[in-house]
This record gives C-alpha cells, sequence and structure tokens, in this order.
C-alpha cells in the first residue's frame, strides 16, 4: 500500500505496509495520523498524492473507490457498535453476500476468536467496555477486509482494561496476519502492536523503524524524547567516538553530521542520548561523576532516581531496587551500556523552530 | 432526620429512605384526584341505561371521523416532520439555521387560532382571498371539512415530530455511519439500517403525541364544521347528556389506548447515547441539486405554517385598528383573566404533583409510579373530557355545587390535564439537591424550614419554574376545558378569539390572536426552544 497524500492535515508521507505487517502510526494528538487512516478508509478525501491497496488505486488523481467498495475494516474509539443490534447481528452487518448459514458460522468463527463465542445474543450495552472493543474487532474482521484500521482502539478503556486488551489484540493480529494499520498516542501501544512504528509530527513522518530501532536509534532528540524517557545531555566530542559530559565519556555509535553533511569533529559541542537504565548509580568512592539523590520513586521491579549534578543539571536513572539510596545521599554516577546516539548541540532548537 | 454515617459511597446511589405514612396518603390522594375525571366519565357512560344501540349509531360516524382525522393528521406530521428534521440536521441545505428556527415556530400558533386565520383569510378582504383574485383564481368560498382540518391541524402539530426526532438524529455518532460504509453499505443502506432504527422509538412516540393532539382537538374542528367525537361532546353537552358521556367516553378509552401504546414503545430498548462516543464533527451530506427542491419543501411548509396565518391575522388586526372599530381596551379583562388563572394553574400544579416527585426519586416507592399514572391520565384524556366529568360532578355532588361555574374549577381542570408536564421538572427539581449535600446541610443548620429555605429550595428554584412555564404555556392555548367551564361574563384571550371568530368578527379576533400567539411565542421561546436549540 502506497501512501502520497497532500492534504492540510498530511503532507509529504510516503509510507508502505507489507501484507500481514501491522504498522503503528505514533504521534501526539494533531499530527495528523488520524487523518491518514481515515483518508485510507475514503472518509476524507484527498487533493494530492494517492492510495493503493494491494493493487487497486483506491483514491488519487481520477480514482476513487467508495468507502463500502474498499474492503477496508475500521475498529473506532468507541466501538461504534451498533446499539440496536445484538452481537452477532453486528458481527454479521458486514457479511451481505453470503447464505445465512455460512454467515452464522463466520460470526461464530470470528467470535470465538475474540474469546467471545456465547455473547452472541447480547446487547451491546450489556458488554463491559473491552468486551464492546473486541465485539468491534470481530466485526471489522468479519469481511476478511484487505486492510484492518485501528483508531485509537483502547484510548476509551481504563488503565488496567488497557493493558489486557492490548494484548489480546496483539495475539489476534499475528494469528490471524491481517495487514494492519494502528493510530495511537501511547508509545507502549505502538510497541506492543506494531512490526514497525511510524513516529509522526506536525503531519510528516519524523522516523519508520522497528520498536527497537526506535528506542535504540531515534534520528533525532525529538524522536529520543518523544519515544521513551531519556536524558539529553550536552558535552564536547572527544577522541575515539565518545561525548565527554559531566557524568563521564559517553560512547557514541558514529560522530553526528551538520546541516551541510560534514561530520563533527573533536572538541565540538554535541547533545548525547542516555536512556534512564544506560545511568548506573553507585556509592561514592567508585565511579567518576558525582551526584546527589534529590528524588526517589520506588517502583518494585526497579527504582527511578532523580539525580542532581554538581553542575545544577538533572539526571533520570532507573536502577535495580537494590541498593536503595535514600533521598539527599551523595552518589557518583556514570554510563553504562552499549554506544548510544549524539547529535550536533541546539538542534532540538533548530527542529522546534522548523515545525 | 438523615443521620451522617462515615464515607459511604452515598454520593454515588442515593440513599432511599421509606417514606413516610404522610407522603404517602398525599400521593394516593394527588394521583386519585388526577384519575377521577376520566374514571367518573366511563362510570358515568357505563351506567347508561340499555339504549347502546341508537347511541352506537349516533356516535359511529364521529368516531370514524376523529380516527380518519387523526390518521391522517398523524402520518403527515411523521412525514414532513422526519423529511424536515433530516434536512436541518444531516443536510448542508442552504440557510438552515434560519430555517431550524422558523419551521418550528408553527408550534406557537394554537390550532383554533390557525384554522381561524385561514378561514378569516379565504373571507372576502382576507389575505388569501385577496391574493388569489390578484392571480386570477376565483377563492374557495368555504374552507370546511376534513381536507381543511387536515391541513390546519397538520401545518401546526409537525413540530412535535420534528423537534424530537432533530434532536435524535444529532445523536447518531459519525462512526456508525462511518462503520456501516466501511462495512460495504450504501448510504441510502446506511440510512434505512443505522439511521432509522436509532430515531424509531422517538418518531413513533411523537407520532402517537400528535394522534392524541388530534383526537382531543375541539377549536379546529369545530370551526372547520367538521364532526368529530370532541364536537359531538361539545354540541350535545347540554341538550343531550348520554350522547355527550358516550362520545367523552369513547374519547377517553382512544386516548388510553394511545397512551399505552407510547409507554410500551418507550419500554422497548431505547437505543442510547454513549458516553464514550468520540465526537467526531458529523460531515453533512451534501444536497446538491437536490437543494433546490428542498429548499421549496421547507418554504411551503413555512407558508401554510407561519406566513399565511400572520399575514391573515395582521391585515384583520391592522384593519381593525386603523378603523377604530376595536377597542383594545376589550382585551385588557380577557388577558387579565387568563394571566390570573395560568398562573395560578402553573403554582397549583407544581405544588400539586411535587410529593409525587418526592415519592419516586427519593423514596422510590411502588405507590409512587401509581400516582405518576394517574397523573399522567389527567393528561391523556382530553380536555374537554376533564371538564365535561368536572361540571358533573360538581352539579351533581351537594357540597361541590358552589363551586360550578368558578373560576376555582377552572383552575383544577388545567391543573388535571396540565399536572404532567410538571411532573418531570419537579423530579428534576428533586434531583437537583444532591445527597450528600442534604448530609451536609443537615449538619451545619439544624432546624429543618431554615434547611428547605437556604439549601434545597434555592437549588431547585429553576427546574420548578421551568414547570410551571410549561403548565403557563399550554393553559394559555388551551381551549375546549376553558370554554366548557367558565363562568358566564367571564372570558379569556382564548376564549373571546373563539367566539369572535364564530360570529365573524375577524378584525377583534385578530388583535386578540396576535396578542395570544406573541405571549405562547415568549414563553416558547424561554421554555422550549432556547433549551432545544443551545442544549
Amino acid at each position: 500500500m502506497g501512501y502520497a497524500p497532500g492534504i492540510d492535515a498530511v503532507r509529504e508521507v510516503s509510507l508502505a505496509v507489507a501484507p500481514g505487517e501491522t504498522l503503528a502510526l505514533l504521534g501526539p494528538s494533531g499530527c495528523g495520523k488520524t487523518s491518514l487512516l481515515r483518508a485510507v478508509a475514503g472518509l476524507e478525501p484527498l487533493r494530492q498524492g494517492s492510495i493503493t491497496i494491494g493493487a487497486v488505486v483506491v483514491s488519487g488523481p481520477g480514482a476513487w473507490v467508495r468507502p463500502e467498495r474498499r474492503r477496508v475494516g475500521m475498529v473506532f474509539q468507541d466501538g461504534a457498535l451498533f446499539p440496536h443490534l445484538t452481537v452477532a447481528a453486528n458481527v454479521a452487518f458486514g457479511l451481505r453476500s453470503h447464505a445465512r448459514s455460512e454467515t452464522a458460522r463466520r460470526v461464530d468463527e470470528v467470535l470465538s476468536l475474540v474469546d467471545l463465542a456465547d455473547y452472541g445474543e447480547r446487547l451491546p450495552r450489556t458488554l463491559s467496555g473491552g468486551q464492546q472493543q473486541r465485539v468491534a474487532l470481530a466485526r471489522s474482521l468479519a469481511p476478511s477486509p484487505a486492510v484492518l484500521l485501528l483508531d485509537e482502539p483502547f484510548s476509551a478503556l481504563d488503565a488496567a482494561l488497557r493493558v489486557q486488551v492490548r494484548s489480546e489484540v496483539s495475539r489476534i493480529l499475528r494469528q490471524i496476519a491481517v495487514t494492519t494499520l494502528v493510530v495511537t498516542h501511547d508509545q507502549t501501544e505502538a510497541f506492543v502492536l506494531g512490526d514497525r512504528v511510524a513516529v509522526m509530527r506536525n503531519g510528516r513522518v519524523e522516523q519508520l523503524d522497528t520498536p527497537d530501532g526506535l528506542y535504540r536509534r531515534p534520528a533525532n532528540p525529538w524522536v529520543a524524547g518523544f519515544v521513551g524517557e531519556s536524558n539529553l545531555l550536552t558535552g564536547r566530542v572527544g577522541p575515539g567516538r565518545c561525548v565527554t559530559t559531566a557524568i563521564g565519556p559517553v560512547p557514541i555509535e558514529a560522530l553526528p553530521s551538520r546541516p551541510d553533511g560534514t561530520r563533527l569533529a573533536v572538541g565540538d559541542a554535541a547533545t548525547v542520548l542516555i536512556r534512564p537504565e544506560q545511568v548506573s548509580v553507585e556509592p561514592v568512592g567508585v565511579g567518576a561523576g558525582t551526584a546527589t539523590v534529590a528524588g526517589v520513586e520506588y517502583h518494585g521491579h526497579d527504582i527511578r532516581y532523580r539525580l542532581q549534578l554538581d553542575d545544577g543539571s538533572t539526571v533520570i536513572a532507573r536502577c535495580p531496587p537494590e541498593p536503595v539510596h535514600p533521598r539527599g545521599s551523595p552518589v557518583q554516577i556514570r554510563f553504562q551500556g552499549p554506544a548510544t546516539m549524539a547529535w550536533q548541540d541546539g538542534l532540538v532548537g533548530t527542529l522546534d523552530r522548523s515545525g | 432526620m438523615v443521620a451522617p454515617t462515615q464515607a459511604s459511597p452515598a454520593w454515588r446511589t442515593p440513599r432511599l429512605i421509606p417514606a413516610h405514612l404522610g407522603l404517602r396518603l398525599t400521593c394516593a390522594l394527588v394521583g386519585l384526584v388526577f384519575a377521577a375525571p376520566a374514571v367518573l366519565v366511563l362510570a358515568r357512560a357505563a351506567l347508561l341505561s340499555g339504549d347502546l344501540v341508537p347511541l352506537a349509531r349516533q356516535l359511529g360516524g364521529p368516531l370514524w371521523r376523529s380516527i380518519q382525522l387523526s390518521v391522517l393528521v398523524s402520518f403527515t406530521a411523521a412525514i414532513v416532520g422526519t423529511l424536515l428534521a433530516w434536512l436541518l440536521t444531516r443536510t448542508d441545505l442552504p440557510g438552515r439555521r434560519t430555517w431550524r428556527v422558523l419551521l418550528v415556530l408553527p408550534l406557537v400558533l394554537p390550532s383554533f387560532v390557525g384554522a381561524a386565520a385561514f378561514i378569516a383569510g379565504l373571507a372576502p378582504g382576507g389575505v388569501l382571498h385577496l391574493a388569489l383574485d390578484a392571480v386570477g383564481i376565483t377563492p374557495p368560498r368555504r374552507f370546511r371539512g376534513l381536507g381543511a382540518g387536515w391541513l390546519v391541524l397538520s401545518a401546526f402539530t409537525y413540530p412535535y415530530v420534528l423537534l424530537p426526532v432533530s434532536a435524535r438524529l444529532s445523536t447518531v455518532p459519525q462512526s456508525l455511519h462511518d462503520s456501516a460504509r466501511l462495512l460495504g453499505h450504501s448510504p441510502w443502506s446506511t440510512f434505512v439500517r443505522v439511521t432509522v432504527p436509532h430515531i424509531r422509538a422517538s418518531l413513533a412516540a411523537s407520532t402517537l403525541l400528535v394522534f392524541l393532539y388530534t383526537l382531543s382537538e375541539l377549536g379546529a374542528v369545530q370551526l372547520v364544521g367538521y364532526d368529530t367525537l370532541t364536537r359531538v361532546v361539545y354540541a350535545s353537552r347540554l341538550v343531550d347528556r348520554p350522547t355527550s358521556f358516550g362520545a367523552a367516553a369513547l374519547l377517553a378509552v382512544a386516548a388510553a389506548g394511545v397512551v399505552l401504546g407510547e409507554r410500551r414503545l418507550r419500554g422497548r430498548p431505547q437505543v442510547r447515547q454513549d458516553d464514550r462516543t468520540a465526537l467526531v464533527p458529523g460531515r453533512l451530506i451534501s444536497l446538491g441539486w437536490a437543494a433546490v427542491p428542498a429548499t421549496a419543501v421547507c418554504a411551503l411548509v413555512a407558508t401554510v405554517g407561519l406566513l399565511v396565518p400572520l399575514a391573515s391575522l395582521g391585515l384583520w388586526a391592522q384593519r381593525g385598528i386603523a378603523s377604530g372599530r376595536v377597542d383594545l381596551g376589550q382585551l385588557i379583562d380577557p388577558a387579565r383573566s387568563t394571566a390570573v388563572v395560568s398562573v395560578a394553574a402553573a403554582a397549583l400544579a407544581v405544588i400539586a404533583v411535587l410529593p409525587v416527585a418526592l415519592a419516586s426519586v427519593r423514596h422510590r416507592h411502588p405507590g409512587a409510579g401509581l400516582a405518576a399514572l394517574g397523573v399522567a391520565g389527567g393528561f391523556a384524556v382530553p380536555g374537554l373530557v376533564i371538564a365535561l366529568s368536572l361540571a358533573y360532578l360538581t352539579l351533581n355532588t351537594p357540597l361541590l355545587g358552589r363551586f360550578y361555574q368558578s373560576a376555582g374549577l377552572l383552575v383544577v381542570a388545567y391543573v388535571v390535564h396540565f399536572g404532567l408536564q410538571a411532573l418531570g421538572p419537579d423530579e428534576q427539581a428533586e434531583r437537583s439537591v444532591p445527597q450528600p449535600v442534604r448530609e451536609a446541610s443537615a449538619l451545619l443548620e439544624p432546624s429543618r424550614w431554615r434547611r428547605i429555605a437556604r439549601v434545597d429550595l434555592p437549588l431547585m428554584t429553576p427546574n420548578l419554574v421551568a414547570g410551571g412555564g410549561l403548565v403557563l404555556l399550554s393553559t394559555v392555548k388551551e381551549l375546549p376545558a376553558t370554554l366548557l367551564l367558565s363562568p358566564i361574563g367571564f372570558s379569556t384571550l382564548a376564549t373571546a378569539i373563539f367566539h369572535a371568530y364564530e360570529d365573524g368578527f375577524y378584525a377583534e379576533a385578530g388583535v386578540a390572536s396576535l396578542l395570544l400567539v406573541a405571549v405562547s411565542a415568549a414563553l416558547t421561546w424561554l421554555l422550549v426552544l432556547r433549551r432545544g436549540l443551545t442544549g
């Protein structure tokens, strides 16, 4: 499926989703991800560019396939179940050309897929929010769509339920291997569901990569900050592919480049990405840097420290739950882990002005 | 006394306190009073001695005409109301904001005033007569019969369908339409399978309401000379009691049937608005060339329901005032009487149903449901039947005799007939004092009466006033009961208008009609439309 629209909400986006793949569109609200999804469904018109499903151009110059002919399934935020129809009738709604027995068989099949085999005769309002969302998924899958679209499918659920339904949906999507586009503003959701994730901002794709690639090799400081928690420390490029910072030398994968394409040299200012779990906190006397514990959040599986460096800046660290360093105690911190990413210093500001 | 307890989830579900005996008795009494007139008429009719065969022969025709007219009018109102609702909420009809106001306005014309406006308009010198003359068509000599009744009543009742159905239409979530389209359904199939089920209950209920309205209508059918049951009741009430009571009983039974049907419809699972529904602004359907016929339909309806009646009334009124034939001072007495009886009825109605509201909201005890049914019965039974019954009761009960031919009896009839309109707002008023607030005030203010004055009443007032306002609006426009029960020499605006038209004093009637329409429009705007359109 190719995509290159030019509508106001989305500009110069070009994405291709492989058959059977799940692609997540991740971005803050207003970044254009929902517009993109609705354009694929044919619910929004395109002014420029084209959308292709399989071999068919469904939107594009001189081409327009009506939504009901696109073989696109969509799950809405609110589920959008028809309140006057039973669960089974909802699921059967899109199965029009089938014989009655065939329809019943298919309804049973998809309802079992979402683990709601016994709920066919119920009315939607008697179901919990999570069950409603699963029925909505079953309904959109019943006609075997070429593409499945999920629009913030879990945002209406409360936190505990969201985690559970998310895992369930992830399992189903993998099981049936339907080509899927899912829109979300929740990073965990994008990572759990997406084989690949497109991070969007202001109508553009900032980066398209696997969850692992996004987390470990973000394209720019904005993506680094949007995907996961991050410390962005400034320092100077040192010898031997590292950046010297207030917490000591930090190894980097490659020397950052300038806007003109040349690489930074030793001594140039640079911003380096340090994930909280890459900060080791040790009792005074061993490591390289000196800091004070300014805040402790005990999470059980780990501890999140807010550390005040001697130069006044703050670093976030995630450490194993023991030992516990109490608030106010002096510690020494250093970088640990594989080489990370660095950019020319000041790039954050540049990006913000361009957006 | 409400004992404040430990932090309990009381604020979620108000704790139900068993109703004390006084409240139960009051509820029972209120229910009885409201149900009494209908029961009395039925009992009186059942006691009629054997002459049922000639009576049936006599009433068969009027019954058939009543049903014929009611069916025609309610179907027309359903179709016109739904079509307009759809045009105004789901399409890009040009000028739809203006149409939205204009097309609701016929609601403010009482149908007997509307009928009178058409008759006066077609009379020589009337606005329709002049217009038809000008284009060379011979104006019809009379405006009478089924066709006339159908036109007038349809033109002034379709807003009863338009308002609820458009409110309903605008709550269909966009995602439901989108889902249906993506599941392979065309726009038309989506309309039939998703939109229609969504509006079905409110369409059916409002159509039945129009049916009931037409069934109870007296003024318009009297003016256009169409012999329905109400007209039989009115015409024979003094000369032929058995016929009058027979017809009234038939009306009461028919009304009860309609109301039972409506309750069954409401009992069915209503498609409800989902709180979690994303507020995707619905995209309007583009009419294209169809905007021209759509605009023509709106213009036609507005012409029949608003422009012609107002122009007709206005022309006669202007003529009367200009020639000095109409003495505006003559309107002062009817206007004052209208104000006095209406305000009294409104206040009394709000107070009368308050115990029922209290019992059903705070105590939810089963008797409250029965009492509420009695109140609903008073609304369902035509005002004419209530009036007939009250007149009979006072005339034949020695102790109550002096109430016959008193304004007090008229107020009682209004309260019985329109009390239901105050019940909903009264219940809302009860709910507007949350349990935690009640408990907090009990801790801070030991005196029960001061508590009511300082906490309960200020919170309840807006809803109580709204309920009273709805009753006021209905009583100002009421005709049949007023005609039957007004003391000699006592006339309200409605009866003054009605008699003036019957006697052909169009100019005088025009002025009074415009005054009534203005009052009704102001009340309707304040109480119904402002909430409905902004909410």
